[in-house]
């Protein structure tokens, strides 16, 4: 490709991902906003349906208005799969999402959060396939600073597991924003189990496991309720995302996002 | 659903409201967070208002989008504003206005200056933003989203968290 050409098409493609940047701070993702109305009718209050019915407005509002649903528009954790055939192989792709993401806090009008200019997380791995996927998920730290990791002894069982995340989400008592999103990893290194998951909480799909279903159904059991404030729609969902661990420990690493889940995931070619 | 005015005329205007009661806030609400409450408590600035009779709010929003009247400002944890909070309701903070429980010593604070506790709805910064009417910058202007602002809000929507007889409705 003739070098102006190309450099054309890579400014396009840096609108195009500070454009997603801004929607993803802006539009929920439309299968968790059906999750919270459905969650209507189970409300144990008036006021718990009136919560859920202010955080419905809420994402019309900001959909409407394209203005940030919530004020922590958070650090970006973003995930490159590179395809085979993108135009971001030969660059610098580390350098050239953070100007993305820098030109889509601008033009978005986003909060200056950090104690420097905005920093995203990139993680980049391969598609293994011709086209690239891009997974932007904006992390608040309201629910952020309730993450978790623990170096468990590799015998630990699913129902000790269930225990220590249930304990987690307790402990944290309805500060991350219930309804909450729940990502969980599990195996691996440390590091490894920490960003599984965050990735999990990005690929909630509301069909669970057996025991995704069993850790809601402790999870509700807390009551925090819509808004931390007392109810029965404590957590809309729970992905557990899993990789073989060491013999001699399993970490978990534990995510507790809130109702206000953001992710934004697009085909980069297709954009 | 009843209506909490701010600035209050008096303590005695709070005892009307009991945990759980929801709310519209209208009026003057004024908006401060963890570097404004830790600096005044060192002595290295003053409050750049009368605390008394006044709400606060936890709240560090988004620069104001092009054309609105103010950017998104929903609460933030008040639980990381604890240990400077008892002080402010002693020096005749009406109300707080966060999201998240308190602990005990705020409670027992709100109880013995008759203040109250209100419980806005986190990840609402959309919603809380079309209640703004009017908004200004009255101090901390280079501390960006944490800078203090007077806010003329209106059917602002909160539920009684703590009130002012030590009501909390995060006992669980």
């Amino acid at each position: 490709m003739q070098k102006s050409i190309r450099t054309k098409k890579l400014k396009k493609v840096k609108k195009i991902i500070a454009g997603e940047v801004i929607n993803a701070v802006t539009v929920l993702p439309e299968e968790l906003v059906n999750q919270i109305k459905k969650s209507l009718d189970k409300a144990a209050s008036p006021t718990e349906k009136n919560v859920l019915k202010s955080m419905l407005k809420n994402c019309e509002i900001a959909a409407e208005k394209s203005i940030p649903l919530c004020q922590d528009t958070g650090i970006f954790e973003i995930w490159v799969e590179l395809g085979s055939r993108s135009i971001l192989k030969d660059i610098n792709i580390n350098e050239f999402i953070t100007e993305a993401v820098r030109e889509g806090h601008k033009r978005g009008r986003l909060r200056e959060s950090m104690s420097g200019p905005p920093q995203p997380v990139i993680h980049i791995q391969s598609s293994g396939k011709k086209n690239s996927t891009i997974t932007i998920t904006p992390r608040g730290f309201g629910s952020e600073n309730y993450s978790k990791l623990h170096m468990l002894d590799p015998n630990s069982s699913f129902e000790k597991i269930r225990d220590i995340i249930t304990g987690d989400v307790k402990d944290a008592d309805g500060r991350p924003c219930p309804p909450y999103l729940i990502g969980i990893g599990i195996g691996g290194t440390a590091s490894s189990a920490v960003e599984l998951s965050v990735k999990a909480l990005t690929e909630i799909d509301f069909k669970f496991s057996g025991r995704e279903k069993d850790l809601l159904s402790e999870i509700n059991k807390l009551s925090h309720g819509a808004g931390g404030l007392g109810g029965k729609i404590t957590c809309l969902g729970v992905k557990i995302k899993e990789t073989p661990s060491h013999i001699a420990g399993k970490a978990l690493g534990v995510h507790i996002g809130c109702w206000c889940n953001r992710v934004r995931r697009f085909n980069l070619e297709d954009a | 659903m009843k209506t909490l005015n701010f600035p209050v005329n008096s303590a005695e205007d709070l005892k009307n409201f009991s945990v759980g009661d929801e709310v519209k806030i209208e009026g003057i609400i004024y908006t401060a967070r963890d570097r404004v409450h830790d600096l005044t408590a060192k002595g290295e600035a003053e409050w750049p208002f009368n605390l008394k009779s006044n709400a606060l709010f936890y709240c560090g929003p988004t620069p104001r989008p092009e054309g609105a009247v103010f950017g998104s400002c929903g609460p933030t944890t008040s639980g990381r504003m604890d240990i400077y909070t008892p002080a402010l309701y002693k020096k005749g903070l009406a109300a707080t206005i966060g999201k998240g429980p308190r602990r005990p010593e705020v409670v027992r604070a709100i109880k013995k200056y008759g203040g109250i506790y209100l419980a806005a709805y986190g990840g609402c910064g959309a919603l809380y933003s079309s209640t703004v009417k009017s908004a200004e910058i009255i101090g901390f202007k280079e501390l960006g989203p944490q800078a203090v602002y007077r806010l003329a809000v209106a059917e602002f929507p909160a539920v009684v968290g703590i009130d002012s007889s030590g009501g909390n409705i995060f006992k669980r």
